[in-house]
């Protein structure tokens, strides 16, 4: 018997390389102002 | 960005978060009226972007929000859109409904959570873990197989978690022992996804006595989460299988046992001898002993009390008092 359960997660999963380099427009239509949190020398988005 | 007419504004993470960096954050985002927050970056970053897209909105203060410390009062409004975009393969942020915050004043690392905190965008993209540090990747890639270990053999697992986690600990044990020996595209590949499968197990299931632990440790000491994880799952492994009483989770010890004893060229390793063989590994690619990380034992006999109540502990797959977790400690250097 399999017990009741519940899964939830993001609501859009993109995997893959180049995958963050091509969702910049997803990106943007989600809000025109954004705050970018990265961290202090933040590596390169080269994929 | 600036090229499909966003107003970027920028902000900058250096640290694992505290409270007085996300309510500085916070300000910066009202003050810029932003609309949507993005988090580039480790799982700091990422849990720092997600605690000020949640609290953005939010009429009360963070602490008013926060577990523990904190009255844990629901969101009263909806999060602002929230993308994860992480930049090394570890915690699997990107996919849970919390944010973990410092608050020094309490010597812990305490939880922001709700529902409506899970990202509306997960961008996992293994090129931007390309090259990074052999320290960052020896740590975040071992909390990456601590959370797909401990949502296996939690007494709350489910058979999603169960199919992604079955797929996950032998494929990230290989991956990250490729990583040690030479830079692998296709290992830090797998390593992303080790690392997502980690945070869906976790969000849906539970953690175990490695991360029960690990929150108390890092809030008293400072020292790196995906560290102490590393550290102290070979131990924690060997304490579960010597107390578990229930047959299926001992079994599925034991199936821990034989992958990571394939990684390691021993297919049939008991759980003592696979943990043996972890921690020899971890060691040598460059893992600090538990000492070595800052933590004495006076934070240890803390950290011993505090998880043994803590919610990690109670999916655990035995039942560890702090005298059990103390002594694990002790092995753990």
């Amino acid at each position: 018997m399999i017990s009741p359960f519940a899964f939830v997660t993001a609501t859009e999963i993109l995997f893959g390389r180049g995958q963050a380099k091509n969702s910049v427009k997803r990106v943007a239509d989600l809000g025109r102002r954004i705050l970018l949190v990265m961290d202090v020398m933040p590596r390169a988005a080269n994929g | 960005m600036a090229d499909q007419g966003c107003a970027v504004t920028s902000f900058s993470v250096p640290i694992e978060p505290d409270l007085a960096l996300v309510e500085q954050g916070v300000a910066i985002a009202r003050a810029a009226g932003v609309q949507v927050v993005v988090a580039l970056g480790g799982g700091a970053v990422i849990d720092a972007g997600k605690a000020i897209a949640a609290l953005v909105p939010a009429t009360q203060g963070a602490i008013a929000h926060l577990e523990v410390v904190g009255q844990g009062l629901p969101l009263d409004h909806p999060p602002l859109p929230f993308v994860a975009i992480p930049t090394t393969a570890g915690t699997g942020a990107e996919v849970t409904r919390n944010a973990v915050i410092a608050v020094p004043e309490h010597r812990r690392k305490v939880s922001l959570r709700d529902a409506r905190m899970l990202p509306v965008l997960a961008i996992v993209d293994p090129a931007l873990t390309d090259g990074a540090p052999r320290d960052v990747t020896l740590a975040s890639g071992l909390d990456a197989i601590t959370q797909v270990i401990e949502p296996y053999v939690c007494t709350r697992a489910n058979p999603l978690t169960d199919t992604l986690c079955r797929d996950a600990i032998p494929r990230g044990l290989a991956a990250l022992t490729r990583l040690m020996q030479a830079e692998d595209t296709d290992a830090r590949d797998d390593m992303a996804w080790v690392s997502l499968c980690g945070g869906l197990a976790l969000a849906n299931s539970g953690l175990g006595a490695v991360h029960g632990l690990a929150g108390p440790l890092g809030g008293l000491t400072g020292a790196a989460h995906g560290a102490i994880c590393g550290v102290l799952l070979p131990h924690v492994l060997v304490a579960n299988r010597d107390k578990v009483s229930d047959p299926v989770l001992a079994e599925r010890l034991d199936q821990v046992g034989r992958w990571i004893g394939t990684a390691f060229g021993q297919s049939e390793a008991s759980v003592v001898q696979a943990a043996g063989l972890l921690a020899d590994w971890s060691q040598a690619a460059g893992l600090p002993a538990l000492t070595a990380l800052g933590i004495d034992r006076a934070a240890q006999r803390v950290a011993a009390q505090a998880a043994a109540s803590s919610s990690s502990m109670k999916a655990n797959p035995a039942s560890l008092d702090a005298n059990d977790l103390m002594k694990l400690m002790e092995a753990a250097g």
